[in-house]
């Protein structure tokens, strides 16, 4: 979760301790959410198969 | 602790840079990305002062927020972050392995971002603008995880 965790602090929190969320901030926050959660969903089964063939 | 400052530190002083960066500062990435998309999309960009890199027929702009600069800083944190042993070797390993890997998945994003505009993508509430920072996110972090895999794959396996 370390990417994950990295990503969301550098696009999410960065911009709202910094104060330089501006008023689109919300819309860009629910694309990236939707985003990360798209781009997680294969890697617990990758990792499970990747488990399985070691 | 060491490693979590000087991490910090470093992403902190690049966003800093980032946000008032113009066009020309961002040229170092901006450069290299849109040489790698010419390649990919056989699409000639043009350096326009103020803007970026511009190209009117499809009418596609790489300008500096396209520079990829939040992922060079999630990248460079992610492989700092997921190693142990010689902090100030891997400091600047992990700062050149971020750029080439940021300028890589950029071109790629940017070669996508280029033929969804160019098609006119859209779906239900998702936009072409929303569109392309979606499938950006969904670039972004896949290839993180890719990084973060690949400094996994180095460590030597315990018995």
């Amino acid at each position: 979760m370390l990417p994950l965790a990295c990503y969301l602090g550098v696009t999410l929190a960065m911009p709202l301790l910094d104060g330089n969320a501006g008023p689109a901030f919300a819309e860009h926050a629910i694309l990236v959410v939707l985003g990360s959660a798209l781009a997680v969903i294969p890697w617990p089964w990758l990792m499970r198969a990747r488990a399985r063939g070691r | 602790m060491k490693r979590i400052t000087l991490t910090l530190a470093v992403v902190f002083a690049v966003k800093l840079y980032y946000r008032s960066a113009s066009a020309a500062d961002l040229d170092w990435i901006l450069r290299p990305t849109v040489w790698l998309v010419e390649l990919v999309t056989r699409i000639p960009f043009v350096r326009e002062a103020g803007i970026g890199y511009f190209n009117r027929d499809v009418g596609f702009a790489v300008i500096p927020a396209c520079a990829g600069v939040n992922f060079l800083v999630a990248a460079f944190a992610t492989l700092m972050l997921a190693q142990r042993g010689r902090l100030w070797l891997q400091l600047p390993v992990a700062a050149l392995a971020a750029f080439a890997a940021t300028v890589v998945v950029n071109a790629a994003r940017l070669a996508v971002a280029v033929g969804l505009h160019h098609h006119r993508v859209s779906f239900w509430f998702l936009t072409p603008p929303r569109l392309h920072q979606l499938e950006g996110v969904i670039f972004y972090v896949t290839a993180l995880f890719l990084l973060a895999l690949a400094v996994q794959e180095k460590k030597p396996c315990a018995a």
